[in-house]
């Protein structure tokens, strides 16, 4: 689990761009003091799709990493389930992408969840492998001791100046 | 002694004489040391002669003893200085400088000293310098080689940049020259902490640049470095080499940077294509730009190849295709290293339109999703906007004028199709296309306005239909006939016919739109003359209807009429058409409103409503502030006759069933006193050197109004007007009369009765006038609202009433219509009054307490963000106490007022780390939600706080913030995540 130097060359260099969505409008209902929102599909993909992409000055949004179909939320229940695709089927990159999506809904969302991160299926050579390292709680932990790799996470995760 | 001439030199020089020729190195430095600053305070008494002696004695000197030397270069310092110095003498110093010193092993000071001899010789003996050639430049070149301290360095590139522009000459030194300074390229330097030189890391590098970038001469030398540090990881590097390259442009030729451009443009590509920093490729595009610009310019001989043209070529070659897949990354890029290039020539712009724009019409049919067909439009609108640049171009020159057919299809094309994002770009891009003189033919034209009228009315979506109308505001002055000629009179059609088969709520947004394009397309003098009469007419009408929504059309129509306002103040002519037109028609039926009111009393009654007054306020403000002095003194003698003495000739329709009287006595002219809004509207916007016919009656007037009239609408209006008349009143005796009689009034019914409230509103409104004047007797009011702050009753309206003389207001009193405001009346208010609050606050009782804390927040909240800053610590207390109050308005009001000083003092406020953290945490359980967000907003803001204060608080802020992220309300979970993922940052890596 462990990025290139910054001088490696970019694996994709031209990749396909999509559209950020807009800010969520705000509406009368979310402004009343009284009404409860509950928490759903679109912000947790509001949680996600800032962050950046290791490789290249983008989001995942833009890259298409993260959409909002793919993003699963029962506040009821609290579960999320969020499935991220890598841009290309060998991405060297995944397992940290993973991370980092995973490591921010650990930051922004309340204890009750039960967080399933996951590769789209089918859309990555090492699907299984990463997916299983995602979901070990223990190796995640470990993950984020290595000061390296915790430097590359909060990298993803700054807000972009 | 030397300096009041009881001495002279001589005398001095002989009095010294033992010491100036001891034996001890140490004793002749003192009387050497002695001479120097006795010249220096008198060089200017010096005659020629003694001048000739000193300096010899002090050229021999030079070859001292090391301690002596640096008295010797003041000594030639002081002298350097005379003008009396005989020709030839600072040459003669300056060779012995150069031969005796060795300059880099003196201490910083006296390097400081050879450089300023150097530099008083620059100045002053220009061409004596001149006359020692090359061997000057030579010599200076090893007297700053090696320099290393930043005040040095920038007197010494000031000495190599006039070496340069003054012409000196350079000989063969050129690269020796070059090689000294550039060694200090990019400068890497960061100022010590309580540096008292103040110099910064960028007065040296603009220093620097200025020399490197001041003489073609140095082009063979400078352009590989710059390529060379450009291809460096160093971002700051990166900066300055693209912004020295673009200062050399300014001076550069063809022939310069002949030999460098492929190299130039692959490192320029290369950055663009792959940078994450906006920093840097915005100065790339400027280097490009500037580059192609200084190509475009240079002469050529008539040999010499045109390199702009191969250099455009491969910018063309690896650009261009990239523009073929809008999908990817590339894109972009590509498009704006087309444009930088093209936006700097007509000629470079001619030739790049002539290669991309057939290209990207073509890729606009070829892709047909409405995101990809954005992208393509987007970039399109960039070009022509670069046409716009070059304004009317000669017509077989243009290759737009030849694409006009396609270009009009793709954007016409972009203007019907579903997706709201690509007719936006449609919408931008018609624009700049209508903008073009003689581009669009007139048949186009009417096509263009058909469809601007279609967004306008029926789009579905309010973004592009807001956009259509500002679309139509900016070309209608450009093709008045035509907007007046067709969308006027559609507008009005559709805003008049009553069709029965749309729902009501379909009717009433249609009108909506009809009123907001009204107003949007009157940008030019004969549309007004078109649009004001429908809006009136329209106005009249929904007074006669008896429909529910009334008060909100005729808000409506308020609204367009403020709009079309605003746009004709700047033209005489327009403004008082709309003037002479919309006041006394809407005066006119106000006044009509208010007399039927007696007779039956449901019919026209909704004018009168609060709001529909209010909004004809702008209306009638914004018709007047911009009035030229005679023609509104016209105006003033109709509205205050009518207000005084029921004169209503002047009015339109001026039949009516009884007089007009609104400061008369009696029950039945409630209604027509309201109208004292509309009063206010007009005198309160007058310029400041219109007189009022009979003020001092009207004054008196108003006055007994806002004190007896029992609607607190009436009383509050009266109230502004009196304020807004006194607060331009000339000073003087008739003003203090005026004022007195004020609080003759005021004071008994502050004490009790009925009409305390009215009093206290008076008191406030002339608090406010007297105030923004500076007027003496505003701090005696100051204080009596002070005092009213510990009344149980009416100690609340006073707190909030701080607001309000802190605020801007809408209507009166703001520099808009021309009120007397001084700028600093707001800090002036602070210093005068807030040790009052702070003292009154702890002398008060815990049942008024707040209010002072209230009227506390509501100053320091208007206050000017630096001003708070430098005021804080001896209000930190204050405001730490105040966030345990239990108002939530004054909760609300000092988070507020805290989150920018954390953000921009926290020094100060890391001090009080503890307390902040905690009050903020326990705030983010507030039962209110705007509390909550705020002090989750402070929590945010608390990360700024330098980082080793904050660490022993890290982890118990991070799991106090794990419950607002299930806060059951959206707004508040978003500030929570934002805080809490600040602070997980905080000390960790990769920040």
């Amino acid at each position: 689990m462990v990025g290139p130097g910054p001088a490696a060359p970019l694996e994709n260099a031209n990749p396909l761009i999509y559209r950020r969505s807009g800010e969520r409008p705000v509406t009368a209902r979310e402004e009343d003091d009284e009404l409860p929102d509950a928490i759903d599909d679109r912000e947790i993909f509001d949680l996600i799709r800032s962050i950046d992409d290791p490789e290249h000055p983008l989001t995942l949004e833009e890259l298409n990493v993260v959409e909002q179909v793919r993003v699963k939320v029962n506040d009821a229940e609290s579960t999320v389930s969020v499935e991220f695709t890598p841009t290309i089927p060998h991405c060297s990159m995944a397992t940290l992408i993973g991370l980092s999506i995973k490591v921010k809904l650990l930051r922004s969302l309340p204890d009750r969840f039960k967080l399933d991160v996951h590769i789209t299926p089918g859309t990555h050579a090492s699907e299984h492998a990463v997916n299983k390292q995602l979901a070990d709680k223990e190796r995640v932990a470990a993950a984020l001791e290595n000061s390296h790799l915790l430097e590359v996470v909060n990298q993803c995760l700054s807000a972009r100046s | 002694g030397v300096k009041d001439g009881r001495w002279t030199v001589l005398q001095l020089v002989e009095a010294l004489g033992f010491s100036l020729e001891n034996t001890d190195a140490r004793t002749r430095g003192r009387g050497i040391q002695l001479l120097s600053q006795v010249l220096l305070q008198c060089y200017f008494l010096l005659q020629e002669k003694e001048v000739l002696h000193l300096v010899l004695f002090y050229e021999s000197r030079l070859q001292d003893h090391h301690l002596v030397i640096p008295s010797v270069l003041q000594g030639l310092r002081a002298l350097s200085m005379c003008e009396v110095l005989s020709p030839g003498l600072a040459v003669s110093v300056l060779k012995a400088i150069f031969q005796e010193v060795h300059v880099q092993s003196l201490l910083q000071l006296d390097r400081h000293t050879v450089y300023s001899i150097i530099t008083n010789f620059m100045s002053t003996r220009e061409e004596e310098l001149k006359g020692l050639g090359a061997d000057f430049t030579f010599g200076f070149i090893q007297v700053m080689d090696g320099e290393k301290d930043p005040r040095n360095l920038l007197v010494a590139f000031q000495i190599v940049r006039d070496l340069i522009t003054k012409n000196y000459a350079l000989g063969p030194f050129v690269e020796e020259l070059f090689e000294v300074t550039s060694c200090y390229f990019p400068v890497d330097f960061t100022p010590p902490p309580n540096d008292p030189h103040g110099i910064q890391r960028e007065d040296l590098i603009l220093s620097l640049r200025a020399v490197l970038a001041s003489t073609p001469q140095f082009a063979e030398f400078l352009l590989p470095l710059l390529i060379e540090k450009l291809d460096s990881e160093l971002q700051s590097a990166k900066l300055d080499s693209l912004q020295t390259l673009t200062a050399c442009c300014a001076i550069y030729g063809q022939k310069e940077l002949q030999e460098f451009l492929p190299s130039l443009w692959s490192s320029l590509r290369r950055e663009v294509f792959q940078t994450a920093s906006e920093k840097i490729e915005t100065e790339c595009l400027a280097a490009l730009h500037a580059l192609s610009a200084c190509l475009s310019r240079s002469v050529l001989s008539s040999d010499a190849e045109d390199l702009l043209d191969s250099f455009l070529g491969s910018i063309l070659q690896d650009c261009r295709h990239h523009l073929c897949e809008p999908d990817m990354k590339l894109v972009w890029p590509s498009a704006k290293l087309l444009q930088a290039a093209a936006g700097a020539s007509l000629r470079t712009y001619h030739c790049i339109s002539r290669s991309v724009l057939p290209l990207l019409l073509e890729q606009y049919t070829k892709h047909p999703q409405s995101s990809q067909r954005r992208t393509i439009l987007e970039m399109l609108l960039g070009f022509l906007k670069l046409q716009e640049k070059w304004g009317h171009v000669e017509e077989d020159e243009s290759t737009l004028l030849s694409l006009q057919a396609p270009v009009c299809s793709v954007v016409f094309s972009a203007l019907t199709d579903s997706s709201v994002q690509l007719q936006l770009v449609g919408i931008k891009a018609l624009t700049v296309l209508g903008s073009l003189q003689g581009f669009l033919s007139s048949s186009d034209l009417e096509l263009v306005v058909d469809h601007l009228i279609r967004l306008t009315l029926h789009e579905e979506d309010s973004q592009s239909s807001e956009a259509a109308m500002a679309a139509a505001g900016s070309l209608a002055p450009i093709y008045p006939k035509v907007f007046s000629g067709h969308m006027v009179p559609r507008l009005a059609e559709e805003l008049q016919s009553e069709r029965e088969e749309e729902s009501s709520q379909d009717r009433c947004s249609l009108k909506q739109r009809c009123l907001q394009a009204l107003a949007a397309v009157s940008t030019h003098t004969s549309i007004v003359r078109e649009t004001v009469p429908v809006l009136l007419q329209h106005l009249q009408k929904v007074q006669k209807g008896s429909e529910a929504r009334n008060i909100q059309d005729m808000v409506s129509v308020c609204q367009s009429l403020h709009h079309v306002a605003l746009q004709c103040q700047q033209d005489a002519e327009g403004c008082w058409y709309f003037h002479q037109t919309v006041v006394p028609c809407l005066l006119a039926m106000a006044v009509q409103a208010a007399m039927q009111e007696s007779t039956h009393l449901l019919l026209g009654k909704t004018l009168l409503e609060e709001e529909v007054l209010t909004a004809m306020i702008p209306v009638i403000s914004a018709a007047t502030t911009h009035l030229s002095p005679e023609l509104a003194a016209q105006s003033v003698s109709h509205v205050v006759s009518l207000f005084l003495d029921g004169e209503v000739s002047f009015l339109p329709q001026n039949n009516f069933p009884c007089s007009f009287q609104p400061f008369g006595d009696g029950e039945c002219l409630d209604a027509q006193r309201r109208l004292v809004a509309l009063l206010m509207a007009f005198v309160c916007s007058l310029p400041r050197n219109v007189a009022i016919p009979q003020q001092e009656w009207l004054l008196r007037e108003l006055l007994a109004l806002s004190c007896s009239c029992n609607c607190p609408f009436t009383a509050t209006t009266a109230a502004k007007c009196f304020a807004g008349l006194v607060n331009k009143h000339p000073a003087g005796q008739q003003l203090d009369e005026i004022l007195q009689l004020a609080v003759n009034r005021m004071e008994p019914s502050l004490v009790d009765g009925p009409r305390r409230m009215q009093a206290l509103t008076l008191l406030l409104w002339v608090t406010k006038a007297l105030v923004l004047r500076y007027h003496p007797l505003s701090s005696c009011l100051t204080d009596k609202l002070l005092g009213l702050l510990g009344d149980t009753e009416l100690g609340p309206a006073v707190a909030d009433g701080f607001s309000l003389l802190m605020a801007e207001s809408p209507d009166v009193l703001h520099k808009g219509c021309h009120a007397d405001v001084r700028i600093m009346f707001r800090q002036r208010f602070f210093t005068d009054n807030v040790p009052k609050l702070v003292q009154g606050f702890h002398g008060a009782g815990p049942d008024v307490k707040a209010n002072y804390l209230k009227g506390l927040s509501h100053v320091l909240n208007h206050l000017p963000k630096p001003v708070l800053v430098t005021e804080l610590p001896t209000l930190l207390p204050l405001l730490l106490e105040a966030l345990s109050c239990s108002d939530r308005v004054v909760q609300l009001s000092t988070l507020s007022c805290l989150q920018p000083l954390l953000l921009e003092a926290p020094q100060i406020m890391s001090l009080h780390v503890d307390t902040l953290v905690t009050k903020f945490l326990s705030l983010t359980s507030s039962p209110t939600m705007a509390v909550r967000i705020a002090a989750l907003r402070c929590a945010h803001a608390l990360t700024c706080l330098p980082t080793p204060v904050l660490l022993p608080y890290k982890a118990r802020v991070i799991r106090a913030l794990a419950k607002p992220l299930d806060d059951k309300k959206r707004l508040v979970r978003k500030e929570a995540v934002a805080a809490r993922g600040e602070w997980f940052l905080l000390g960790s890596p990769g920040r």
